[in-house]
């Protein structure tokens, strides 16, 4: 049996963000220049404040476009501004966003970035100062 | 963090590669499995003239497990899914406020 290295990211978290079809793609160009690396869109069907719009309501598309964008949790508050700004989402019928904390990610990591941080593992462990005894 | 008692663990993976996967996790005694198909783009992905990535089309794997089965079941998908190696997607594991877990038998 061949022995595998699990290398998983920490500090990561999830962007949701639910519009009206159509409306994804700004808000994923947004995410991306942002610092975002990469975005997934699904298609769904949804209702809410849609049919408490009244009449204004059929403006809304019921289809809608769910965006996940997965970001260093330092990046999350920066980039999910970006996202709601790029989506008007402060405008009624727009649609929705929010982010959520993830445990752990894992994903192909070159060889060179995995040795680059072994080694930077290993510098601040050995500079760590050691408790001596008294 | 809260813990609960489910964890969800979602893999982003390439088209072909969900209904392979999802049938080896069932044999494994997986049950609360869900794949559905999406559009997107990742780090290493293709790009175009203007350096900007071109969205693909991605199969998304969803799968509810115990919390003590969490890890076990993440370090499966890593190695059925071949996520350490390039194009093998990506993966993740969110914890849940409350889940159900089905099993038959």
């Amino acid at each position: 049996m061949s022995r595998r290295n699990l290398t998983v990211l920490t500090e990561v978290s999830l962007i949701t963000c639910i519009v009206q079809r159509g409306l994804a793609d700004p808000i994923v160009k947004a995410a991306r220049e942002a610092g975002a690396q990469g975005a997934t869109v699904y298609f769904a069907r949804g209702t809410g404040v849609r049919e408490r719009l009244g009449v204004l309501g059929v403006a809304v598309e019921v289809e809608k476009e769910i965006i996940n964008v997965v970001v260093a949790s330092d990046q999350v508050d920066y980039i999910f501004e970006k996202m709601f700004l790029a989506g008007k989402l402060d405008t009624p019928g727009m649609g929705f966003i929010y982010c959520a904390p993830l445990e752990k990610a894992a994903t192909y990591i070159p060889p060179a970035i995995l040795e680059k941080l072994q080694k930077k593992t290993t510098s601040t462990a050995e500079a760590r100062p050691t408790k001596k005894a008294a | 963090m809260r813990a609960s008692a489910q964890k969800c663990i979602v893999l982003i993976t390439e088209p072909g590669r969900g209904t392979p996967l999802i049938e080896k996790l069932f044999a494994h005694g997986l049950t609360m499995l869900d794949l559905h198909h999406a559009r997107g783009s990742a780090i290493g992905g293709p790009i175009d003239r203007k350096g900007v990535p071109v969205v693909l089309e991605q199969e998304i794997v969803t799968c509810v497990v115990a919390e003590q089965k969490a890890d076990e079941v993440f370090a499966l998908i890593h190695e059925l899914g071949k996520v350490d190696q390039p194009g093998g997607g990506f993966m993740y594991m969110q914890d849940l406020a409350r889940g159900t877990q089905m099993s038959i038998g």
